[in-house]
């Protein structure tokens, strides 16, 4: 009796030295997602970037001789459920750094957090510029804010000739992210002396743009901009303001939905032309991004976007940081050790170049820890025959641009 | 009438049980914190605490008025808006900005009740989902004073000293303790409401509106003081989200889901109890918890399939079976 109690006694201690041993091993990364709810499919995509990220690099060894760990949380894109779940990965599952987030007012909710329990947060996907304009030493942003959103189709009017609008009509919706865009994008073209025409907010979803665009239409822009946040908006925006016939001679869409495959198969030739200011989703023509290209649809059978190419890049600047960080075992300083180390990043990744700095953005904000590359980090494609190709600027390009659009001349 | 008398006559046997209860409910939040001296455990009794007064405040409208609300939402929203603007556009102390936020809800809710009240028919369901949606709107799109979609933060709460020591905001137990007098607050008010004449009124009402008119209460103001109370109390829950999370946006307060929830804790709880909702509240934290953690992504299935069960089998919830089993025991 006694002997079995204290061979017990050995394994259940032998087996608390593995699992101590163990979780001395792994570095491990947070990362609130929502997995459940609404934006379900949006955490899943996450979670199949980070899994590759993590695969690669432990399959050559890990950091350091460690191996990472990416323990992923619901919050259900729901924002006192981000706190909670970000409280206990940092305390809880005690974790080294983190990252995710999804949505900006999740992400705010993160972020608030990581500053206050000094836990270094990057920042992979969220665009809110006050994520990164509120001072948060702890906090960084690889990806370009709300308000940079907009740079490559700034550039474009700017640098090519003839491009620059007579009259501009804006129609965005009133989310953060479609105020965002439209206010930058408007007092760009206000610095330029561009009369904007037209200027209106509709609500995200709405089913029947016909009223906004025949608006529209009575005051004649020379280019129509749409910002949805929404892919059924963006879609059913640009059927109902070709239908109604606005006779623009570019039509550019800001959002995700303006790029997605749908946008084409359910628009058919409406679709011809049509520029999309999308997100950024890595230089194609660099070898690292199209290398992630190749594996990642080799790993799942699906053609990854820019939430794939973020999340995967956003693993490689933290094993980068995490390399370069001494750590001592004592989570406080190593905390801090990883901060600074972030600090110091300098590097290439599928995502595009990423070094955190202090800067001013487009509308004014300080931001604090943003990618000072994200001004580059913009790009116009644009829907050909049914696919939707690079086309400004010229070092991402993969097809010349076609501007005025021929058939509404 | 008649449920009424034997509701009241039944709270005032309790009166000895219910202080006992209330005094040993007072000493187990005082010492929950001690349990575990873990940053996440505290949180939860928090979000507990935190959803039992939202539970309170529903009940007190939707379980002893049996006016069920929809939009108990706006009313939170409005609390946790008002609390940080007048902090952070005014430099209010967030302490006072919590009361001026149960104030302005109780101010939004009175004329909502003053209208819907006179009706007879589910009108005043429907105005209460329709008001979240307006106030959601007026905060979406007022963006000089709310912000807009990017919501308010406070980065930093106001030093505050306490018995000459600075109270650490970076702590949990402050909070802990600021919610936990906030629900001992709602719960003893709705207790001695219960025992009240308004209480007797507010069940008469529920029962048999005619019954109750012909006894000469008036249905109307009795129903608007409830929704005042009720409202207050979310209001000032508000305030208090406002300043632990440090962060509102729109669709964070304003959101139908948040109005549902505080209908599931009164349920699941007990509907027209005073330890329904702490119950509810206690089970919903725990088990939405413990589901993420057990089934990860398939957690939402788990969660809807227990709501079913309660509501099928436990119609009275679970302290209301709780307690009338505890009766038959001790043979009451």
């Amino acid at each position: 009796m006694k002997l079995t109690r204290l061979k017990r006694g050995i394994v259940v201690a032998l087996a608390l030295a593995a699992g101590t041993a163990m979780a001395e091993e792994t570095l491990k990364i947070g990362a609130p997602q929502p997995m459940t709810g609404p934006d379900a499919p949006f955490g899943d995509k996450f979670k199949k970037a980070y899994g590759l990220a993590v695969e690669e690099i432990n399959a050559k060894g890990g950091v350091n001789g460690r191996k990472l760990e990416v323990i992923i949380e619901d919050h259900q894109a729901k924002n006192p459920l981000a706190a909670t779940v970000a409280e206990k990965l940092i305390t809880q599952n005690k974790v080294l750094v983190l990252t995710g987030g999804r949505a900006s007012g999740q992400a705010m909710e993160v972020a608030s957090i990581a500053q206050r329990l000094k836990t270094p947060y990057l920042v992979d996907h969220p665009s809110a510029d006050a994520i990164t304009a509120k001072g948060f030493e702890w906090v960084f942003r690889q990806n370009p804010t709300g308000s940079i959103y907009p740079e490559a189709f700034h550039k474009f009017i700017a640098e090519v000739p003839g491009a620059m609008p007579k009259s501009v009509a804006v129609v965005y919706d009133n989310s953060l992210f479609g105020k965002s865009i439209g206010n930058a994008t408007m007092a760009f073209l206000k610095s330029k002396n561009v009369p904007i025409v037209g200027d209106e907010a509709y609500p995200v979803n709405t089913l029947d743009f016909k009223p906004i665009m025949t608006k529209v239409k009575g005051a004649n822009p020379d280019v129509l901009l749409m910002v949805a946040v929404s892919t059924t908006d963006a879609i059913l925006m640009t059927r109902h303001a070709k239908e109604i016939g606005i006779k623009a001679r570019a039509f550019v869409g800001f959002g995700g939905g303006f790029g997605v495959a749908d946008f084409a198969k359910q628009l058919g030739p409406l679709a011809e032309n049509v520029f999309s200011s999308a997100a950024w989703s890595g230089n194609p023509n660099d070898p690292l991004t199209k290398a992630f290209y190749k594996n990642f649809y080799a790993k799942y059978q699906i053609h990854p976007h820019e939430h794939e190419v973020e999340g995967y890049s956003a693993i490689y600047v933290i094993a980068d940081a995490v390399r370069r960080a001494k750590l001592t075992g004592n989570l406080d300083s190593d905390r801090d050790a990883v901060r600074q180390a972030l600090l110091a990043t300098d590097m290439q990744t599928a995502f595009g170049k990423t070094r955190f700095g202090n800067w001013s953005g487009p509308l004014g904000d300080q931001y604090t820890n943003q990618n000072v590359n994200s001004r580059d980090h913009s790009v116009m494609a644009q829907w050909r025959g049914g696919e939707l190709v690079n086309v400004y600027p010229k070092a991402n390009a993969e097809a010349a641009y076609v501007f005025p659009d021929p058939s509404k001349i | 009438m008649n449920n009424s008398a034997i509701g009241a006559a039944v709270a005032r046997k309790g009166v000895f049980d219910s202080r006992l209860m209330g005094a040993a409910g007072a000493l187990v939040l005082l010492l929950a914190p001690l349990a575990a001296p873990n940053p996440f455990f505290h949180h939860l009794l928090i979000m507990v605490l935190f959803s039992t007064l939202l539970g309170v405040a529903w009940n007190l409208l939707g379980g002893y008025a049996g006016q069920v609300s929809f939009g108990h939402a706006a009313f939170l929203g409005v609390g946790a808006y008002a609390t940080m603007l007048l902090h952070l556009k005014l430099g209010w102390s967030p302490w006072l900005g919590l009361a001026a936020g149960g104030a302005l809800a109780t101010l939004i809710a009175v004329p909502i009740g003053l209208l819907c009240f006179r009706l007879r028919g589910p009108y005043f369901s429907l105005a209460t989902l329709a008001v979240a949606e307006i106030v959601r709107l007026v905060a979406l799109n007022w963006e000089s004073l709310t912000a807009g979609p990017q919501g308010l933060l406070i980065t930093q709460l106001p030093e505050l000293t306490l018995f000459g020591h600075a109270v650490d905001w970076e702590s949990k137990l402050p909070f802990y303790y600021i919610a936990a007098l906030l629900a001992l607050l709602a719960m003893g008010a709705n207790h001695f409401i219960a025992q009240s004449r308004l209480g007797a009124y507010l069940l008469a009402v529920r029962e048999d509106m005619d019954s109750a008119e012909a006894a000469g209460i008036d249905t109307v103001r009795t129903r608007v003081v409830a929704l005042a109370l009720s409202a207050a109390l979310v209001g000032l829950a508000g305030g208090f989200y406002g300043l632990y999370f440090r962060y509102v946006d729109p669709d964070a307060v304003f959101s139908v889901a948040l109005s549902v929830e505080m209908v599931f804790i009164a349920v699941v709880g007990g509907i027209a109890t005073t330890g329904g909702p702490i119950v509810g509240a206690i089970f919903l934290v725990t088990i939405s918890e413990v589901f993420r953690e057990r089934f990860q992504s398939g957690h939402l299935i788990f969660y809807g399939l227990f709501m079913m069960l309660i509501v099928r089998y436990l119609p009275e919830g679970i302290w209301g079976k709780l307690r009338a089993l505890l009766r038959l025991a001790v043979g009451r």
